[in-house]
């Protein structure tokens, strides 16, 4: 059902705090996990069960520190356990469908509330504005129903935020729907007739502009996209991977923030690449010198064949790269090329099986016969 | 583990097989210089009784804990030197080969460049060797049954000896008869004894065997399991049927003559193939020559042609099919029993005689006046009632023109048609002329590729009945081993799981083709079940963490290995 | 001058096809480039990116990865599996800036000695052509 979550005195984000605490007062749920403020000022996800507490929730905070699909597992994968709403952007929704099918968390007891996202800073850069007394909820709000989605002046988005060209919510139980609203008036959301009972909400049409608004910001977003894609396909042809990541550290930094990397413990930091003295003396004699920490291209270049076709873009890798590389729009357009292959959308839907673990006999038959 | 590798590396001569090509000391010498070698050699013969002593005796002298034979393949004498090994106190799994025979003595003449990359096959299999960690010995059960498929004499001979050793035995036979093309011939060389007197007390046996169960019109649809535990489906019968080995005596298909047009079979009645001249043979001694008129006439002359679609490479057929050149001097001579008065002449390419009692059968027939002429017939036309043979005399060299009233085309085995399902349906590799493939052509002719599935007769190439049934009793005494034993080695290279790395996504349980990993309910880690797991690595290949390994090919030996080969 | 080029090639085999028909190869006495060197797995399916990887990126001029045809492997479906990871690992390494010509995946049976030779001596043809892999001059990887 389509309904809209009503906003008093032009304040969406008391109304979406209001809808959270329904939630909770309803039985819908036990528990939330939803980006709160902390004291300080910055934010994290916190699995919150007393509905006081939902006064410093922020659903629509401009920052991402991590992706929230993570927490999901935690707090999901395994029972027993109550149930359980999660507030999720789109990018985490996408990494929360391909964990589950890593059974890294699980859909069972979990309410999903998806929000359209408008955009998100890395944390420094929201740590100053907020310093700065500029993080304004309201105008930041007030994009959705243009979509002319904008920083704040002099500082910009995320990378993988200029260049998401899925911002919208699909697939969640509950969907906040943003754009093309007058969220001063009212949230748009999409949820089952039963939920909307149960919370006592009766259909409400918005003013249908969403899907012009998302066609305008997908469009434009797009566009920067492919031009970024263009500049790192072309340096990888260049220099090739070890060209573009030739400033990495291998801190691990990318694997560790990745939602998709979900290994315990990553083979690179396992015994298999512990080496002897004697073999780095080897290396370093066979081509007269070699890389300290060793194997740092065969890092990335494995973490590509583990998961790339499962990357969703959010981007979290570059965010968290200290050395600044352009991982994600590696990741990415080296992604898009693969999935392609296998005509694989990660994130579309639980069902699609991942494409390493299933094949079919009558496929690619040319290959290995030549 | 031993925290030092202390390796020994002993380099085979292979007589000169090696020998001649790779310069072994060389490669011994080089050996020695690796990280982890305590003792390099090189010997004459590694596998023979002082070659294997040597290693026992360098294991103790120099408390070896690893061994390196660099020789043929470990497909030939892994076992061996496994099990040499293990004499000398060393888990069997801390033995390994580098295959310098096959895959380079025998495929390279430049001495230097095959000297070289023996060096570094013998480098790559010492990094593997250093990473080695024992593993145990483990054992199934076996199901002490077996079952055969195909019911000539091939399959009816090793069902008999199966169950004569006292295991029941399935016989799957396609058609409505035991027998297969033996029940078509007439007499049998070189005896010239009656194919009824032959195959019926056979037959017989096998029918009233207590142990054998005859099943006819049917077939083999499905065939699960392993050596030890196969679970084998045929139509009609409800439950998998449960075996610990199978045989596989399917026999052969005769060569269509149709498909050398210019023979004129099937277009002129009076030649015909040697299968339907068995049949004509038996109705002659049944009820008078007359049986062998054409076109109502009794043959004045008649012509036998060897080779028709053996020997012949254009056709795919490269082989000899070993039985014609008898079969048509028994053939030849019972026409000159039966047509006194008729000329017969044989048309051949050479003339093969070696089985048992052959050559003196075929000196037989020359002495009742079968003429034999070294000639290839290129085409037979018609002239009248009688056919002429065009074609060269190869001692001659020159073309002739015979003519016939009755010519015999003596036709080749071939595959049967439909080989290749029942090689998909087993796995079971087939040579380059189609036959089923046994794993070496000298030493273990009737094993397969697939442990625990025998060949017998002519499924595995041409031969007559003395060496099908000779094939089919070394079939059926393979076979008896595993059920005599009641336990088969079971993989011990299998995989296995770090529950610390584990992160329970059940990849590995997706792509286990054997349903061998299991995700554990409470720990939501993989555990694999040692039974069911074949070793085959698809899960480590998907784990991304390598939470699991499959054992004797880990990550770290892996790429040590291809390290290694770097220098 | 500098010597004449001549590419390394590592080969991973499944032993019950591709490595068996290696060794009909040498039983036959069928002759071949010395540049390939093999290494035994079980099967096709079992071979991990990173065993395609790390000789690439140490320099090696090209790796081979045989297995049983389609329908063939001896665990039902290795070959079926690796043929999807060895796609994705090619279409990944091309994307970054290698030369994936350099990787080969064949079926190859126990029975064909003769193609197992003739795909050693066309690689070892094609990667003389092409030259060395660049990677053996690089160390910062
Ligand atoms: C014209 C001619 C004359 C010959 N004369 C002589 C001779 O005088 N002396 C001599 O020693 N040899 C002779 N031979 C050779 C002899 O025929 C073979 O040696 C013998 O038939 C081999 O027996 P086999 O059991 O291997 O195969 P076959 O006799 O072919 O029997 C195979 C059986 O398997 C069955 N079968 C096949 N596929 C399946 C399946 N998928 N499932 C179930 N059942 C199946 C068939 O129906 C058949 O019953 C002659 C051959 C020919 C062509
Ligand atoms: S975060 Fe950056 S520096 Fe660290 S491993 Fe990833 S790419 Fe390298
Ligand atoms: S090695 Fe093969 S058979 Fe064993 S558990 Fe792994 S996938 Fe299954
Ligand atoms: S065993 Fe050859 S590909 Fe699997």
């Amino acid at each position: 059902m389509r309904t809209v979550i009503p906003v008093e005195n032009g304040d969406a984000l008391a109304a979406a705090r209001g809808f959270l605490r329904q939630l909770l007062e309803a039985g819908v749920v036990e528990a939330l996990l939803v980006p709160m403020e902390t004291p300080s000022g910055t934010i994290t996800p916190a699995l919150v069960t007393d509905p006081d507490l939902l006064a410093a929730a922020n659903p629509f905070a401009p920052v991402m520190g991590l992706n929230a699909a993570r927490v999901v597992g935690h707090v999901s994968v395994r029972e027993p356990r109550g149930k359980i709403g999660a507030v999720l952007r789109s990018c985490e929704l996408r990494a929360l469908v391909e964990l589950v099918k890593l059974r890294q968390a699980s859909l069972d007891d979990l309410v999903t509330i998806g929000v359209d996202c408008l955009g998100t800073y890395d944390v420094p850069v929201y740590v100053e504005l907020h310093g700065q007394g500029q993080v304004d909820m309201a105008a930041y709000l007030a994009t959705a129903q243009s979509g002319d989605l904008s920083p704040v002046e002099g500082y910009a988005f995320r990378d993988a935020c200029e260049m998401c060209e899925k911002p919208q919510v699909e697939n969640a139980d509950i969907a906040l729907e943003l754009f093309g609203a007058d969220l001063g008036a009212g949230i748009p959301i999409t949820l089952s007739d039963e939920l909307a009972e149960q919370l006592g909400f009766a259909p409400q049409e918005g003013d249908g502009r969403r899907a012009e608004v998302v066609e305008k910001v997908v469009a434009a977003r797009t566009q920067v996209r492919d031009e970024r894609f263009g500049d790192i396909r072309q340096r990888l042809d260049e220099e090739g991977i070890e060209g573009v990541f030739a400033a990495c550290v291998r801190c691990h930094n990318c694997m560790t923030v990745c939602p998709i990397c979900y290994c315990k413990t990553c083979l690179f930091k396992s015994p298999v690449f512990d080496h002897e003295p004697a073999q780095y003396m080897n290396w370093a004699r066979r081509k007269g010198a070699t890389r300290l920490p060793a194997d740092t291209m065969l890092f990335h270049l494995t973490r590509l064949n583990h998961m790339v076709l499962s990357c969703i873009g959010c981007g979290m890798c570059t965010s968290a790269c200290p050395t600044n590389l352009p991982v994600g729009r590696v990741f990415r357009a080296i992604g898009q090329q693969v999935q392609a292959v296998f005509e694989y959308v990660p994130g579309r839907d639980v069902e699609e099986p991942l494409p390493l673990v299933t094949f079919r006999e009558d496929e690619w038959m040319e290959v290995g016969e030549e | 583990m031993d925290p030092q590798p202390r390796i020994g590396v002993y380099i085979c001569h292979c007589g000169v097989n090696i020998a001649a090509t790779v310069d072994v000391k060389a490669v011994a010498e080089f050996a020695a210089t690796l990280p982890g070698v305590t003792v390099a050699r090189d010997y004459l013969y590694m596998c023979s009784d002082p070659g294997q002593r040597l290693i026992q005796e360098d294991i103790k002298a120099h408390n070896l804990n690893r061994v390196v034979v660099a020789s043929c393949s470990p497909r030939m004498h892994e076992p061996t030197f496994r099990g040499a090994g293990e004499q000398a106190g060393l888990n069997p799994y801390l033995v390994e080969m580098a295959n310098i025979r096959e895959q380079c003595a025998w495929v390279h003449s430049d001495r230097g460049l095959a000297t070289d990359k023996a060096k570094w096959l013998v480098a790559s299999v010492v990094a593997k060797a250093a990473r080695l960690e024992p593993l145990e010995a483990r054992e199934v059960g076996v199901t002490p049954e077996a079952l055969v498929i195909g019911g000539g004499v091939a399959g009816m001979t090793a069902a008999l000896d199966i169950a004569e050793a006292g295991f029941p035995v399935y016989l799957v036979e396609r058609s409505d008869h035991l027998g297969g093309r033996v029940a078509d011939l007439n007499r049998i060389f070189p005896t010239l004894e009656r194919v009824a007197d032959l195959l019926g007390p056979l037959t017989e046996r096998v029918q009233s065997h207590p142990n054998i169960t005859v099943l006819l019109n049917t077939e083999v649809t499905q065939v699960e399991g392993y050596v030890g535990n196969f679970e084998v489906t045929v139509r009609g019968v409800e439950e998998p049927l449960g075996v610990g080995a199978l045989v596989i005596a399917t026999g052969y298909d005769v060569f269509n003559p149709r498909r050398k047009p210019e023979l004129g079979y099937g277009q002129y009645p009076n030649v015909i193939t040697s299968l339907e001249m068995e049949h004509r043979l038996a109705a002659a001694e049944e009820s008078g020559p007359e049986v062998l008129a054409v076109n109502g006439r009794l043959p004045k002359k008649v012509a036998f042609i060897q080779c028709v679609g053996s020997r012949d490479v254009q056709l795919g057929h490269p082989y000899c099919s070993r039985v014609c050149c008898m079969y048509t001097a028994k053939q030849s001579r019972l026409v000159r029993e039966l047509l006194p008065e008729a000329e017969v002449t044989v048309f051949y390419m050479d003339v093969r005689t070696f089985a048992k009692g052959a050559e003196e059968f075929y000196d037989e027939a020359r002495k009742k006046r079968v003429l034999y002429r070294r000639g290839m017939v290129s085409e037979i036309y018609r002239r009248g009632e009688r056919v002429i043979l065009a074609g060269e005399d190869t001692l001659l060299g020159r073309p002739f023109d015979f003519e016939a009233d009755l010519v015999v085309l003596a036709v080749g085995m071939e595959p049967r048609a439909d080989a290749a399902e029942l090689s998909s349906l087993l796995k079971l590799p087939r040579s380059s002329d189609g036959f089923f493939l046994e794993i070496h052509p000298k030493m273990r002719p009737v094993d397969t590729a697939v442990d625990g599935v025998f060949l017998a007769g002519c499924c595995q190439g041409p031969k007559d009945i003395p060496d099908t049934i000779a094939q089919a009793k070394a079939a059926a005494s393979s076979a008896l081993i595993p059920l005599l034993r009641g336990t088969v080695p079971a993989e011990s290279a299998t995989a296995v799981v770090d529950v610390e790395m584990c992160a329970g996504c059940g990849m590995c349980v997706e792509v286990c083709p054997y349903g061998a990993a299991d995700l554990d309910a409470l720990w939501n880690v993989s555990r694999i079940n040692p039974v069911l797991c074949k070793g085959c690595g698809a899960c480590a290949a998907t784990c991304p963490s390598k939470a699991i390994r499959l054992q004797h090919f880990t990550p770290d030996q892996v790429l040590a290995q291809v390290d290694a080969l770097l220098g | 001058m500098a010597e004449k080029f001549e590419p390394k090639i590592v080969a991973f085999l499944c032993n019950w096809c591709t490595y068996t028909g290696a060794d009909l190869a040498g039983t036959s006495r069928i002759q071949y480039p010395p540049n390939v060197r093999i290494i035994r797995l079980m099967c096709s399916g079992s071979v991990d990116p990173t065993y395609v990887l790390k000789p690439l990126l140490d320099g090696v001029d090209g790796v081979l990865v045989g297995g049983c045809h389609p329908g063939d492997c001896h665990y039902q479906s290795g070959n079926y599996k690796a043929r999807r990871r060895i796609i994705a690992l090619k279409e990944i390494i091309k994307n970054a800036g290698f030369d994936e010509e350099r990787v080969w995946l064949r079926w190859i049976s126990a029975s064909e000695g003769q193609r197992f030779a003739e795909t050693v001596t066309k690689m070892t043809e094609f990667l003389r052509e092409k030259g060395p892999n660049p990677m053996r001059q690089k160390w910062a990887v």
